[in-house]
């Protein structure tokens, strides 16, 4: 690779270090780092007292790391499946704005750049694997942390290697139509024999679910296992294996398939130039397009995205409170990213279920019960991190955001409302299809009316107050420390930015469990106190925690909308 | 309608503004001049209330920037040499956008003769990524503009612009300001500055180096009479010295 771009990476890095070390000069940082440091020191690397350990306990890690290596597999396949099929991750070809103006007019190969690319990623995924292993080390098993490490860091390489190869691809299925089109027919090809196998295993086992729960998982562990869905997953499983080694026999037996699988993806992405090259060339039409516009300061409208959908808006009365108008925008962001849309997927399937498990009401109570909670769940945690029309994307627009009348706290509380209100009628809606199934079926019969009733009522409260607490820690991060979160409409992405997400998870958990505390107090106090009348009961305790965790959230958008009236334009980059 | 008095603004031991006073009167366009890094572009951001200042007062329509933000911005409007726009919103919703932040209840009869003004109108649906770098600056104007400002602090306002959207803009400034609106207007384009401002305020270093009608500089520096306004701003500065030096050395 050319060498002013090794000095470019070289460079690039050691300043980014350096600027986050000088960082850590303002208290705000350093108290943060030294509390984080603190906090992930006490959860997975503080000395543990052990008690003594059976004879089937030599290596506690074990059969954690046989399901896993068995199960994971399944989930790459589900990654790399929806990267070739639904067009993946595009962010995966994504140049820097500066590297677009500065690289692209260079006399620089292509391949020269995708190397580059490569070489960048390097950094962020050796660091993720580290902190995967720290954070992982009390259930994986005896096996040497650095050979884990370096387990890891192939296996998260091969992926970049392999979502970089088939971004080249897809780019060039998009630039030429019908052709490029049929270049994408082998990998159909692929996933239809990867997803038949797994289907086979699945339906020669699903009997065993007779026999109960763990019965039927062992099964299916069992018959993934053999061929054919082993075969057809070997790949995936090679790539996989020295993760789960259990001992330096066996990761060194896995490393072997690993490392070609690796070198093979070298291969095939730096063989895809002349493809690259190919798409690259209509690209840098644009490209120039664009300079040039930028150097001339002005028109010629270049890079034209599809107006597509806005048609579609919200009525907004020019009077009432300003504030409202944040969320209005925010909430085209919703309706206009399809964000909006997927959030309605699981009431949506909720009611397929309903329909098609009509007269299986054990299926169906089992169900639905777990597409509610995991959809709860997953938009508590996960939501945020791709629901991003608030703060993160908006403090790019600081000083626009800065000059409108409004107070720090109405912009902060409005940006807060633009996540919090959609995510809470998304999980209320899921949980209302789930009661209306569940009710009738034998599981229902468990529960008192009473119960269900005051939850069904109350529960708007709480989600809302949920929703609201951890959008409001993401803003608060932010808010506080721009320098550590990645702002934008798009949040960090990508395996290389894997390590950050699992950090800000951490944050956002830590968080969550401490801000839930005097709620969950106030409910439960709430409950005991009007335990006679098991409805008003249980109504008052689900109400009682979401006005807490309300009455929270208030206090503290009080005080970071100081905090946004402080923040200038250079504190945020 | 815009009172600046002793304003500082401090980054760590680097002074950006140092102790700057000046008034614009309603009707009058200040031209607030200088070379880069002079401190520009930290005095239109204090007074547009997006960074605070370390010292000083900054009063707009009588309302304190730091003790009533939220009434100092409502009677003014920031228009910075870089639109910022929101990429999911038509350019007719940015215009909704801005009608309710401000309480603009005749928004609507507004909004489409501010886009003819600014010759939007056939654009009205598109959004902001779909439209030129000099479309997306007349529609920050156009935010800018909606709700009638008693002040206007416009930062290089012709930047992307073509030749007829500069002369538009140039009478568009200065209608508002026959209108009464107290405008500040900071530019390198001295011609413009000398064909609208009705005063000027010259800064360099954080300091101001002249400040008052031309002819008020010209009887302060008698040196500089007869001098054209760009020789009186290099002579000023210090410009010219570096740029004598430069010629003599090649």
């Amino acid at each position: 690779m050319n060498g002013a771009l090794w000095y470019l990476v070289a460079e690039s890095t050691r300043n980014q270090w350096r600027s986050r070390i000088a960082r850590l000069r303002s208290p705000r940082y350093s108290i943060a780092l030294l509390l984080g440091l603190a906090y992930f020191w006490f959860l997975f690397l503080r000395p543990q007292h052990s008690a003594p350990q059976g004879p089937h306990a030599g290596d506690p890690g074990a059969g954690f790391l046989g399901v896993m290596g068995t199960a994971a597999p399944l989930l790459i396949v589900l990654y790399t499946a929806w990267t070739w099929l639904f067009g993946g991750d595009r962010t995966a070809l994504a140049f820097s704005e500066a590297e677009v103006s500065l690289l692209f007019p260079a006399p620089l190969s292509r391949r020269a750049l995708i190397g580059y690319k490569l070489l960048k990623a390097q950094l962020p995924i050796l660091v993720t694997a580290v902190l995967w292993v720290v954070l992982m080390r009390r259930s994986m098993g005896s096996l040497s942390p650095a050979l884990r490490v370096v387990g890891l860091y192939v296996m998260l390489t091969t992926i970049n290697l392999h979502r970089l190869a088939a971004a080249l691809v897809n780019a060039n299925a998009l630039e030429h139509g019908a052709r490029g089109a049929r270049r994408t027919l082998l990998a159909l090809f692929v996933f239809a024999i990867v997803f038949g196998s797994m289907a086979w295993a699945l339906w020669s086992a699903h009997g065993a679910f007779d026999g109960g729960m763990d019965d039927g998982m062992r099964a299916v562990l069992a018959a993934l296992r053999a061929p054919p869905a082993s075969v057809a997953l070997y790949p995936f499983a090679a790539v996989l294996a020295p993760v789960f080694a259990a001992s330096i026999s066996e990761w060194w037996h896995a490393m072997g398939p690993a490392v070609v699988l690796l070198v093979l993806h070298v291969w095939w992405v730096l063989r895809s130039d002349a493809a690259f090259e190919e798409s690259a060339v209509e690209a840098s039409v644009v490209l120039a397009k664009r300079l040039e516009a930028l150097r001339g300061r002005q028109g010629g409208a270049v890079a034209l995205p599809s107006s597509k959908g806005v048609r579609r808006s919200l009525p907004l009365a020019p009077v009432g409170a300003p504030a409202v108008a944040i969320v209005w925008k925010n909430l085209l962001w919703l309706m206009r990213s399809g964000a909006l849309r997927t959030m309605l997927i699981p009431a949506a399937l909720g009611v397929v279920l309903l329909v098609v498990l009509h007269g299986k009401p054990d299926i169906l109570a089992v169900m639905l019960v777990a597409l509610g909670g995991a959809t709860t769940a997953a938009l508590m945690l996960f939501g945020p991190m791709s629901l991003r029309n608030d703060l993160r994307s908006d403090l790019l627009h600081l000083l626009l955001l800065k000059t409108l009348p409004l107070h720090g706290h109405q912009v902060v509380l409005a940006q807060v409302a633009s996540g919090a209100m959609p995510a809470a009628a998304a999980q209320y809606l899921t949980a209302l299809v789930a009661v209306v199934g569940i009710y009738g079926t034998p599981m229902a019969a468990k529960w008192s009316t009473s119960v269900v009733i005051g939850g069904v009522v109350a529960a708007p409260l709480l989600l809302l107050g949920l929703n609201g607490t951890t959008f409001l820690i993401h803003n608060a991060m932010a808010l506080l420390f721009p320098g550590w979160v990645k702002l934008g409409e798009h949040g960090a992405s990508g395996i290389e930015a894997m390590g950050q997400s699992m950090m800000t998870m951490m944050v956002v958990v830590l968080c969550l469990a401490l801000a839930l505390l005097l709620p969950a107090a106030t409910g439960a106090a709430l409950f005991f106190a009007l335990r006679g009348q098991l409805f008003v009961a249980v109504a008052a305790a689900v109400a009682g925690a979401g006005v807490v965790l309300g009455a929270q959230c208030y206090g503290l958008i009080a005080l970071l909308g100081g905090a946004f009236e402080r923040v200038e334009p250079q504190q945020v980059g | 309608m815009i009172d600046v008095r002793s304003l500082t603004k401090q980054y760590g031991t680097f002074t950006a503004v140092d102790a700057i006073s000046f008034d614009v009167q309603p009707g009058e366009v200040l031209g607030l001049v200088g070379p880069n890094g002079a401190g520009k572009t930290t005095t239109l951001r204090a007074l547009a209330g997006i960074i605070a200042p370390s010292a000083g007062t900054v009063q707009i329509a009588g309302h304190d920037i730091q003790k009533d933000g939220v009434g100092a911005k409502r009677a003014l409007a920031f228009i910075p040499d870089e639109p910022h726009l929101f990429d999911y919103l038509t350019v007719e919703e940015h215009l909704r956008f801005i009608a309710r932040l401000y309480s603009v209840a005749d928004a609507e009869e507004r909004i489409g003769p501010l886009l003819g003004e600014l010759e939007l109108l056939d654009r009205r649906r598109s959004l902001p990524t779909e439209l030129s770098r000099g479309m997306k600056q007349k529609l920050a104007i156009a935010c800018g503009l909606l709700h009638d400002p008693q002040a206007l602090v416009l930062d290089e306002p012709l930047t992307g612009l073509d030749p007829a959207g500069m002369r538009r803009m140039r009478a568009t400034i200065a209608a508002r300001a026959r209108a009464g609106v107290a405008v500040i207007l900071s530019s390198h384009l001295l011609t413009l500055v000398e064909e609208l401002c009705t005063k000027l305020f010259i800064i360099r270093h954080g300091r101001c180096v002249a400040y008052g009608t031309i002819a008020d500089i010209i009887a302060a520096h008698p040196e500089q009479a007869g001098r054209s306004l760009e020789d009186v701003f290099l002579s000023l500065t210090g410009e010219s010295e570096t740029e004598s030096g430069a010629d003599a050395r090649s």
